[in-house]
């Protein structure tokens, strides 16, 4: 039976996760009573679509893989630096063509070409909607504003311009001014923007393959780009269909993010029918600590009413980008050796650009640390705000969605350096940066609606690049010898429930949930196979008190003889195709809330700047030989290996209240 | 004398004479015409683009293709023109900001570099970058500057909704394209690597699992499901395209899968996951899509084309205002 996917509204939030839970349950009794029938389908996702179902529709799901972050020329700090690049061509890259990147010569070919190795099954284009509108104005001759004082300082001094309309909102964040060439109401702005935007919507359209073939989906979205004092609260929205609202509502529109939630409330669920979104915060290892604070942005505690916003509009968060990594803090709460990957020295942009706004990053930036911070606020209001899936995705630049390879990365742009007319020389891009990941959606088929639904219910996960494929369930009923069963999927969605998912209540004879986790290696491409598996670890989260435990268990593989020659970048030892355990939380506690996510570690490879690195033939240390633009090969701090990951969300499990709840 | 007073009759009108009068003049001889700029393409220029493309395809053109590479060498010239005369360069932010940071760089001021624009306050880095004709000779600006003028000529066109007849057409025009692919619906039995050891042993080990005798996956689906080594990859797929296979087993193996004989056992066919046995049930060729389960596709389609034929109309006229110069060649004239 199809049920309602849960949106943003808390009656039918509730309803529906309810009815879920209820389906759930009879599917699991039904599974139990009878073990040779053939398991149920779970339930599946409204359609809300006109399109044909996929000829690859699974019920017990596949895993696709997309960028959810992605900026095109019509982003300013994409086209300055001279990104040619629109969102068809975005698109037209995710789904396998070869495109174009700066510089350009004379006649306008680009001197640096780009394809993936492996198209993308779904991607988003999601450029800063600040600046739609005063682009549009700025750029056409006889628009009204055109010729105006403040047209004139931001054609000449984009960067300038952005800064002072950033800097004009930090503080409390609650004035900012739209430019007085928009006129009143910022009408001709808002008029203006259409045309970007419109053609935002239409790239998505021209490219999702809505044939039964299932090829490519697209979404319509855009960046929200609040960055009070430097520190990044820069979230995307993601539309679930066609339907979306007349402009994208920016950071100039709607300062407050709990201004972005009314407003996407009133404007896409009540404004235009069809219209749902989620809102995907990024990059908290760059918002000094504030992405994740236990307070309202008027400096209030958070309440339960702030608390029930949040979790309907943001179910997911990126954990790892171009501009790193978000998981955990390498000083956090917990032992883990396995931390340090991809971390940037500094906890926003102002320290990347000035060091004495340097700061080393809390674990207050991270996602771990906000996972946890859940808990108890779930504790104290009753609802949980971080209650967050993962995804990983690029925020690439150059309109390259999906170009996480290691091999030949030719940066996203992350430097943001202005336009030239020649490849510059030196790394392509700064040195702590990195090619970026991928998100990972475990839904029915690869089309919109069942894609949505699976970020709706946070079935998601993200990798550092590589395509494992990661199930990932929790039970108190799953079946320790799960690993060696032939219906591992169908018993790990009838006797338990799939990474993003909560717990039942422990049965009433006691015991410990069980987590079922299996990876199988990135099968690579022809001619270049993916990277074995090094082992399968779980985080484990809970609450102590007022305090947050944290602890890291290996439970399938483990430390191994595998490392990487540096020189040459072979890998070297051994690995797995596949790895699989079912664990048993040795220390659970049926009083305390917790959670649980798994982490998938392939064995080391190089890391992109390695690779640029040999290939300029850097020699660093007593007999130094490092050309121009190259210094960053010598800089210590950043690692020569990687161990790629993926992480899946969190199964969350919280104690039932001990009174009789009043109503529901 | 209502009629005369509409809008519409009197726009209708309007143009009627005007027509009238623009053809009594050409009759005429007209006015004079203006005189024809002449655009000069240095040989530099032209041999500069054949080495390009000599980079790019590792051979040199044929002349067709260079009298295409010349005559993209022109249109370029001539965008670039327009958006001058257009006054586009005196207003475009990434112009702004190259000129200001190659000023920047004339002047040694590594600071000024840094910052690029946001250090140029007082504007004079512009003002003298302007004043040395920096924005005649830079080529990140005249590229730039192309490209906002290739977008102000297509974008018009390109609005308006297509109707169902353009669609039509262009869906019948390209029935290659839209066209659902060939599917398979198969049944697969994995032998991993791992519990054989290495790739030889699973193949031996699916071989000794066949010759066992693996029984039919339409008959028996549930004894099939329990051969190999558990995964959690399905056992039995849906009627898909190698697409679709291709994203859980690899490119490879959906290559083999699609082109074995239906209503047998084959293999082992190999993947990243191991050696599989695959039973092929059925095969059904690709067919023709109706227009409605593309119509997303085809309405960019034809957007597309709209303004790739108005950026050619536009071209075609803005050619007809020059006289056109190849040096080291023969004259192109105006077409």
């Amino acid at each position: 039976m199809p049920v309602r996917d849960v949106g943003n509204h808390p009656g039918r939030a509730r309803r529906a996760v309810l009815l879920i839970a209820a389906t759930a349950l009879v599917a699991a009794r039904a599974a139990a009573q009878d073990a040779t029938a053939p398991p149920q389908p779970r339930p599946a996702f409204a359609r809300t679509e006109q399109r044909s179902r996929c000829d690859h529709y699974d019920p017990l799901r596949r895993p696709f893989f997309g960028d959810l972050h992605v900026h095109t020329a019509f982003s300013l700090d994409a086209s300055t630096q001279g990104t040619r690049n629109r969102p068809r061509d975005a698109y037209r890259f995710a789904r396998g063509e070869e495109v174009g990147l700066q510089p350009h010569d004379a006649s306008g070919k680009p001197l640096r070409t780009l394809r993936l190795a492996r198209p993308l099954d779904f991607a988003a284009v999601t450029d800063h909607a600040e600046f739609f509108g005063e682009l549009s104005i700025c750029e056409t001759p006889g628009l009204p504003g055109y010729d105006g004082p403040t047209c004139m300082i931001y054609r000449r001094w984009p960067r300038l311009a952005y800064f002072l309309i950033n800097g004009r909102a930090s503080g409390t964040g609650s004035n900012v001014e739209r430019f007085r060439f928009c006129g009143e109401q910022a009408a001709d702005c808002l008029a203006a923007a259409r045309t970007p935007w419109r053609e935002i919507q239409e790239a998505a359209e021209g490219a999702y393959d809505r044939t039964s073939a299932c090829r490519f989906a697209t979404f319509v979205g855009y960046e929200w780009t609040a960055a009070p004092d430097s520190n990044n609260l820069h979230r995307n929205v993601i539309f679930r269909n066609a339907a979306v609202p007349k402009l994208p509502i920016s950071y100039l529109d709607e300062p407050t993010v709990t201004g972005l939630w009314r407003r996407l409330d009133a404007e896409c669920r009540r404004g235009v029918e069809g219209c749902e979104s989620v809102v995907i915060p990024h990059n908290s290892n760059l918002s000094g600590g504030l992405m994740f604070q236990t307070t309202q942005e008027d400096g209030s505690p958070i309440d339960a009413g702030y608390a029930e916003a949040r979790a309907l509009a943001e179910p997911l968060a990126e954990i790892m980008q171009h501009k790193g990594d978000s998981e955990c803090a390498v000083a956090g709460a917990a032992r883990d050796e396995l931390c340090g990957f991809e971390k940037l020295p500094y906890d926003n942009f102002g320290g990347k650009y000035s060091r004495w706004l340097r700061r080393a990053p809390e674990p207050s930036s991270y996602l771990r640390h906000a996972l946890g911070q859940g808990l108890l606020l779930e504790e104290k209001l009753g609802r949980n705000p971080f209650k967050l899936g993962f995804v990983a995705s690029t925020d690439t630049h150059l309109g390259t969605p999906g170009a996480v390879d290691e091999r030949d990365h030719p940066g996203h742009g992350g430097a943001g350096a202005p336009a030239t007319d020649s490849v510059p020389l030196g790394l392509s891009d700064d040195v702590e940066f990195n090619p970026g990941g991928l998100a990972v959606l475990w839904a029915e088929e690869n089309s919109r609606d069942a894609l949505f639904a699976a970020m709706r219910r946070r079935e998601a996960y993200g990798t550092s690049g590589p395509r494992m494929t990661v199930r990932f369930f929790g039970g108190f009923g799953l079946p320790e010898r799960l690993c060696a069963e032939h219906d591992f999927v169908a018993r790990g969605y009838a006797d338990g429930v799939p990474m993003g998912g909560d717990l039942a209540q422990p049965p009433a004879a006691g015991g410990a949930p069980r987590f079922a986790v299996r990876a199988l290696r990135d099968p690579g491409t022809p001619g270049r196979p993916g990277t074995a598996l090094q082992r399968i670890q779980i985080v484990k989260g809970w609450v102590e008190g007022d305090v947050v435990r944290e602890k890291i268990y290996d439970v399938a593989g483990g430390p191994n003889d595998a490392d990487v020659d540096l020189a040459t970048c072979t890998p070297r030892g051994h690995g797995a195709d596949e790895l699989c355990a079912v664990w048993t939380d040795p220390e659970f506690d049926p009083a305390v809330r917790a959670f649980w996510y798994a982490r998938v570690l392939e064995n080391p490879t190089c890391r992109w700047s390695t690779r640029a690195c040999n290939a300029a033939r850097v020699r660093c240390g007593g007999d130094a030989s490092v050309a121009p633009g190259f210094e960053g090969c010598c800089d210590e701090r950043y690692p020569r290996a990687v161990q790629e990951r993926a992480w899946t969300s969190p199964v969350w499990y919280a104690p039932a209240p001990r009174a009789t709840p009043s109503g529901s | 004398m209502r009629v005369a007073r509409s809008p519409l009759a009197r726009l209708l009108l309007g143009g009627a004479l005007l027509v009238a009068g623009e053809r009594a003049l050409a009759r005429r001889g007209g006015p004079e015409q203006p005189a024809r700029e002449t655009l000069r393409i240095a040989a530099a220029h032209v041999d500069a683009a054949v080495r390009a493309f000599v980079a790019r395809t590792g051979r040199s053109p044929d002349e067709r293709e260079r009298a295409a590479l010349v005559a993209g060498e022109v249109d370029e010239e001539i965008l670039y023109r327009e958006a001058l005369a257009r006054g586009l360069g005196a207003h475009d932010a990434v112009v702004q900001q190259r000129l200001v940071s190659n000023m920047a760089f004339v002047a040694g001021d590594e600071d000024a570099r840094a910052g690029a624009a946001a250090s140029d306050a007082g504007g004079a880095l512009h003002r003298d970058a302007l004043a040395l004709g920096m924005e005649a000779s830079d080529l990140v600006v005249r590229r730039r500057l192309v490209d906002r003028m290739r977008a102000l000529l297509e974008g018009p066109a390109a609005a308006p909704e297509p109707s169902e007849q353009e669609l039509e057409q262009a869906v019948a025009g390209e029935r290659d394209r839209f066209v659902r692919p060939e599917r398979v619906r198969v049944s697969q039995v994995l032998l991993r690597r791992a519990a054989a050891g290495g790739d030889a042993g699973a193949g031996r080990a699916a071989e000794r699992l066949l010759a066992a005798g693996l029984p039919d996956p339409a008959r028996h689906p549930d004894a099939v499901a329990r051969a190999g080594d558990p995964s959690s990859l399905p056992t039995h797929l849906p009627l898909q395209g190698e697409h679709d296979l291709a994203r859980l087993f690899g490119a490879s193996f959906a290559r083999a899968a699609v082109s074995l004989p239906v209503g047998r056992w084959s293999g082992p066919v190999a993947s990243s996951h191991g050696a599989h046995l695959v039973w092929v049930h059925e095969r059904v060729a690709a067919e023709p899509l109706p227009l409605d389960a593309v119509r997303g596709q085809v309405t960019e389609l034809v957007r597309r084309r709209r303004a790739r034929a108005a950026l050619v109309r536009a071209l075609d006229g803005l050619r007809a205002r020059y006289e056109v110069v190849v040096e080291g060649g023969a004259p192109e004239g105006a077409g």
